[in-house]
């Protein structure tokens, strides 16, 4: 990994510390950014949501935002795969341009996985229906097949005996875990996590961390939106600081949670520490 | 009140109800597709689309049915293109029927939450297979109750084609008691003919609420 990469000037070098001692394919794809930010800005009528906002990230990164609420994470990670429109700048996924009147945006959104705090499971579909209906109506793979990757899966997430569940019989762990399985199953090269945990009941939570880490330790390529401060010390190479539509700072989850240099970054982290040893006590 | 005098009207009162049911049936089923398109066209056309589908929903739900009914006829004379009672009646009463069939499938599809497509978008589906497969069949238990609901309302609604002269029940009542000097007995069982077309739609409404209700799927109600 050479140093003098332009990329390098903008987000700390996958090849940190942390990112290569876990997979060794990043280092190998790490010459050309899978997703593009550049100067983007989203406003909600006269709401500025995001404010020229520019990143990039590498195959293989694993990259944590974390900011106040309202301040643009979920829209920032919903321009990445065209569910919401740019005001203006520029998203670039493995190459297309999004919202691009020449790029399908079925491509990139087999290529960009999204998991919604949510869940959105679609409740009149079995589980494994949830899961190969993506590969089965957009990919063109055959039903035998979208049911056998379907069960490996669902191995994956724990979940084999649930297969011909509808959703409502599941628990909310169980129903995050299938909506990863149903965003896996579309092969996507980058997966979007956008709150995963936060409308789970707290002993729920682990076994959805437990997927995602299992994720990035197979060497995805990751972005998530979090609140779950020791879940980010763990897998993240990258932590995005966001306030007010903004990157405010950016950097190796051990400079940001110990020694942020911006005040804002740390006016918003001594109020999350704050709030979570409120938690331990109780 | 005197009844001896009904017998020998049973066929014209026959004649009568089959050309409500007639009327009826026929706007239900012009009005659902009718309905069904406008809904899932302002769903899927955007802002403009929407726009101009709106506009003659509002006209038709903001005037009176008769006063539509009339519109047809009396226009398309005008026209040159006289439209013959029935297909007037039948044409006014399927376009109103519409408006308000695209009103509580865009209320059903509007009630479906928005994490729903865009969970469906996220895979690369498309927004219209979305609404098709995803949104529409989760929206039934919600939209089936309301049309029951809004075919027994249009049954009653047919008796306004008397101003057309179409000898459906409400006319051939008023016919009849012109005729007999009977107008109390006849009105009562041609309003007793319409209860019994629309009372067992009343109770199958419930039923099939109750059975929507049971499987945890009827969610918002439609009113329209």
């Amino acid at each position: 990994m050479t140093g003098g990469e332009p990329a390098s000037a903008r987000i700390s070098s996958p090849a940190g510390e942390r990112g290569m001692a876990r997979s060794d394919s990043v280092s190998a794809s790490a010459r050309l950014p899978i997703v593009l930010l550049e100067g983007v800005t989203k406003e909600f009528g006269s709401l500025r949501v995001l404010d020229s906002v520019g990143f990039r990230v590498f195959p293989g990164q694993r990259i944590v935002i974390i900011g106040p609420s309202g301040s643009g994470k979920s829209t920032l990670l919903r321009c990445i795969n065209g569910l919401e429109r740019v005001t203006s700048g520029r998203v670039t996924v493995d190459g297309m341009v999004v919202g691009d009147r020449g790029t399908p945006m079925v491509q990139v959104r087999s290529e960009v996985g999204m998991v919604f705090q949510q869940f959105n499971l679609f409740p009149h579909k079995t589980v494994v229906e949830n899961i190969t209906l993506g590969p089965v109506r957009v990919r063109g793979v055959s039903r035998k097949e979208a049911n056998r990757q379907a069960m490996e899966l669902l191995d994956r997430v724990g979940l084999p005996e649930k297969a011909h569940e509808y959703p409502i019989r599941l628990s909310g762990g169980q129903q995050q875990r299938v909506a990863i399985a149903r965003a896996l199953a579309m092969r996507p090269k980058v997966m979007l996590f956008d709150e995963p945990t936060s409308a789970l009941d707290p002993e729920l939570i682990g076994e959805v961390l437990e997927v995602m880490r299992e994720l990035a330790h197979e060497g995805m390529t990751m972005l998530v939106v979090t609140h779950e401060m020791a879940f980010a010390e763990d897998i993240a190479d990258t932590v995005l600081v966001m306030d007010q539509g903004q990157i405010v700072e950016e950097g190796p989850p051990s400079k940001i949670f110990n020694n942020p240099d911006t005040p804002r970054a740390r006016a918003f982290l001594s109020r999350l520490l704050e709030r979570s040893r409120r938690h331990e006590k109780v | 009140m005197r009844w001896d005098f009904l017998s020998s009207y049973i066929p014209v009162l026959t004649d009568a109800a089959v050309m409500t049911l007639r009327l009826s049936i026929i706007a239900f089923l012009a009005g659902l597709m009718l309905g069904f398109f406008v809904a899932i066209g302002r769903m899927l056309g955007g802002r403009a689309v929407d726009a101009v589908l709106r506009a003659p929903v509002d006209v038709l739900r903001g005037t009176p049915l008769l006063v539509q009914l009339l519109a047809w006829y009396l226009v398309s004379s005008a026209l040159g293109l006289p439209l013959s009672p029935f297909a007037a009646a039948a044409i006014g009463l399927s376009v109103n029927a519409g408006a308000f069939i695209s009103e509580i499938v865009w209320g059903g599809l509007a009630s479906i939450a928005r994490g729903q497509r865009e969970a469906a978008l996220s895979i690369g589906l498309s927004a219209a297979y979305s609404i098709f497969a995803i949104e529409l069949p989760q929206a039934v238990p919600a939209i089936v109750p309301a049309l029951i609901g809004f075919y027994i309302g249009l049954i009653k609604d047919t008796s306004l084609a008397y101003i057309l002269g179409l000898y459906e029940l409400t006319r051939t009542a008023k016919l009849i008691s012109e005729r007999e000097f009977r107008p109390l007995e006849i009105y009562l069982v041609i309003a007793g003919i319409y209860f019994l077309m629309c009372f067992p739609l009343s109770r199958l409404v419930a039923v099939v609420d109750r059975r929507a209700r049971s499987k945890g799927m009827a969610q918002a109600r439609i009113t329209i």
